[in-house]
């Protein structure tokens, strides 16, 4: 099954600026992790985000999990993200004025979930989820989040991209911040925890030692001129 | 939309020292405003209340703010006096209702005495009500004092003291009338007007006060003295500083006040209370619309403050901007975190400013009304809160907006992004 189709797209941020992204044909399939990776300025932060449907294309089209971005509502889009897809960034993912808890259940508020009826069943589930991700739940839910290291910040972050059932997850360099064994160690858990959920993966990265790890390494540039 | 609240106060209790701080400021700045108007209002009823119910007062020839400053409010002193025969001419006017003399010129360790006659109680109270003595009695017979309440308060004076006035009003008079000790026969109730720091005599009372000084050297006291000094006027006969008027047709006011002008047997000015203040307002009326302008300019400080800061924060929050967006929040859903937060704080000082304004009145009323006679009313809404209510808060929800609209175009153009 296919996650994510991308046909015919280009974006650009202004007719004058660098960045110009064209990919004419692009899939990635359920289960699969997808590292992209290229030169700074080659848009590779600027296609997650055309993914994430917080931005727009100016042609073609983006389906994520059956749906096609550009056809929804800007509602319709934001529920999408709630609920389809897990997004990480580089750093500072957390609302500092959150707890952690509350951090990993935004996209659950906001598409008012199910699970935010039944708080045993919404503790057990990010409990369980916090402790694959090798976070111990009893000492960080409680925690202001600026006391958390950054690898742990990051882990949080995971958590909350998976919380809500994601089948995408987009990530944005995430371990640029972290030293290479905590990269490691990240990439593990989240893949388990990709596995175990079935979600695919979306990452970009420019951190070679990583793309092992990925069942697909594609360079931006190809997928630009992959025209064929 | 409980989201949107909840995000907002979360973030608020993040940042509680400078929103606590920023906070205090602004209640500050309004409770300012809230205070200030009453305060001014509040001196404008005392004014009006204690100027009375006369309609006209008769007075030798001035101007007529001259003659409510010293007839009713006892700020300075006549320069002439008007006699016997002038009295009886009034009071024999068809169209008069009622006329009550007053002569000043004495006073009781720095309280004004008022020489007048017993109707003056009848018809000078409170509107229609009469003055009424809280203790003894108020006949002005002889040699009786009446008491005001302050002036019984402050001088620790029960009815059947015995007190001696003293000639001219400065505090430190030493020309006393020390050959005519009166007897304190009652003490008035309060009424929150001037009348509570005035001593009332009868007019035969004064006249023997004076004329029992004939044999003083008046000229070492020339500073103290003000009617007395530059007239030869008989002491055995009343002198009179100011009639108040009653009016049997109100109607007539401006017709009567003319006629007496023109008619009188001495020269004097038939002055208009109401009119009067009108004039005194209006040379302070500036008064007025500088309270307006700082009004206006404190909630301008007020609300680009909220602006400013909301602004400077739209930067350091761009990142958690982009979380919100990230979990799924709509635009307008981040937008109205922030617009939310302007508008939490803003509606918290107004409410905080209202009520903090009508706590301090409470506590303060009792001292404003003992220390300087303003009477304030306590209403929980004053006539001018509304205008500020509503004034302040499209000032919060214009300093509210503008940052949350920024950041609404901010998102939309970046997306997910944190750089642009």
């Amino acid at each position: 099954m296919v996650v994510l189709k991308i046909e015919n797209l280009a974006f650009s941020w202004s007719p004058t600026h660098a960045t110009r992204i064209q990919i004419p044909h692009f899939e990635v399939k359920t289960g699969e992790s997808v590292c992209l990776y290229g030169t700074s300025g080659s848009g590779k932060s600027t296609l997650l985000q055309l993914l994430s449907g917080a931005l727009l294309p100016q042609q073609g089209k983006i389906t994520v999990v059956g749906q096609e971005i550009s056809a929804l509502s800007e509602g319709e889009r934001n529920r999408l993200r709630s609920c389809k897809m897990g997004i990480i960034f580089q750093q500072f993912n957390l609302v500092p004025y959150l707890s952690v808890l509350d951090n990993i259940i935004l996209p659950l508020r906001f598409s008012n979930h199910v699970l935010l009826r039944d708080r045993r069943a919404l503790h057990e589930r990010v409990c369980s989820l916090l402790k694959r991700l090798g976070l111990s739940p009893q000492e960080l839910l409680d925690q202001p989040v600026d006391q958390l290291s950054v690898g742990q910040q990051q882990r949080v972050a995971a958590a909350r991209a998976f919380v809500a059932g994601a089948e995408l997850i987009l990530a944005d360099e995430p371990t640029s911040a972290l030293d290479p064994d905590s990269a490691h160690l990240f990439f593990d858990l989240m893949f388990a925890e990709a596995r175990s959920s079935g979600a695919s993966i979306v990452c970009v990265s420019h951190d070679p030692s990583v793309r092992s790890l990925f069942s697909k390494s594609v360079p931006v540039s190809d997928l630009t001129c992959s025209s064929l | 939309m409980w989201n949107i609240l909840r995000l907002a106060w979360a973030s608020m209790r993040y940042r509680v020292s400078s929103v606590l701080f920023q906070g205090v400021a602004i209640t500050l700045a309004l409770l300012l405003v809230f205070s200030v108007y009453r305060v001014h209002d509040c001196l404008e009823d005392s004014v009006a209340r204690a100027l009375g119910p006369a309609d006209l007062i008769v007075a030798p020839r001035d101007s007529e703010l001259n003659i409510v400053l010293y007839a009713t409010l006892f700020v300075g002193t006549p320069r002439h006096v008007l006699s016997p025969k002038l009295y009886e001419q009034l009071r024999t006017h068809p169209d008069l209702d009622w006329v009550v003399p007053v002569s000043l010129g004495d006073s009781l360790r720095g309280f004004r005495v008022v020489a007048t006659e017993p109707s003056y109680f009848a018809h000078l109270g409170r509107g229609s009500l009469p003055i009424v003595p809280a203790l003894g009695q108020a006949t002005l017979q002889h040699n009786r004092a009446v008491l005001g309440a302050n002036v019984a308060r402050k001088l620790h004076l029960q009815p059947g003291a015995e007190v001696v006035v003293s000639h001219g009003v400065a505090e430190d008079s030493s020309h006393l009338h020390d050959r005519h000790p009166l007897v304190v026969e009652g003490v008035l109730e309060k009424t929150l007007t001037p009348v509570d720091d005035l001593v009332f005599i009868g007019m035969d009372a004064q006249a023997a006060l004076h004329k029992g000084d004939d044999h003083h050297d008046h000229h070492d006291h020339h500073d103290h003295h003000d009617h007395h000094d530059h007239h030869d006027h008989h002491h055995d006969e009343p002198s009179y500083s100011a009639f108040f008027v009653g009016l049997k047709d109100q109607a007539k006011l401006f017709q009567l006040s003319r006629q007496i002008q023109e008619q009188a047997l001495e020269p004097v000015s038939a002055a208009i209370p109401g009119l009067a203040v009108k004039q005194l307002w209006k040379i302070f009326g500036f008064v007025e619309k500088v309270l307006f302008w700082v009004a206006l300019a404190v909630a301008l400080v007020c609300g680009s403050s909220i602006l400013a800061f909301m602004i400077a924060g739209l930067h350091q929050r761009r990142q958690e901007a982009a979380v919100l967006r990230a979990a799924g929040g709509a635009l307008w859903q981040v937008s109205a975190v922030f617009l939310c937060e302007s508008l939490l704080l803003g509606f918290g000082c107004l409410i905080l400013a209202w009520s903090g304004g009508q706590a301090l009145l409470l506590a303060f009323a009792p001292f404003l009304e003992k220390k300087m006679g303003v009477y304030l009313h306590l209403g929980w809404m004053h006539h001018v809160d509304l205008p500020i209510f509503l004034g302040a808060l499209l000032v919060f929800v214009l300093s509210g907006l503008i940052p949350a609209l920024m950041q609404y175009l901010k998102s939309q153009r970046a997306g997910l992004g944190v750089s642009s």
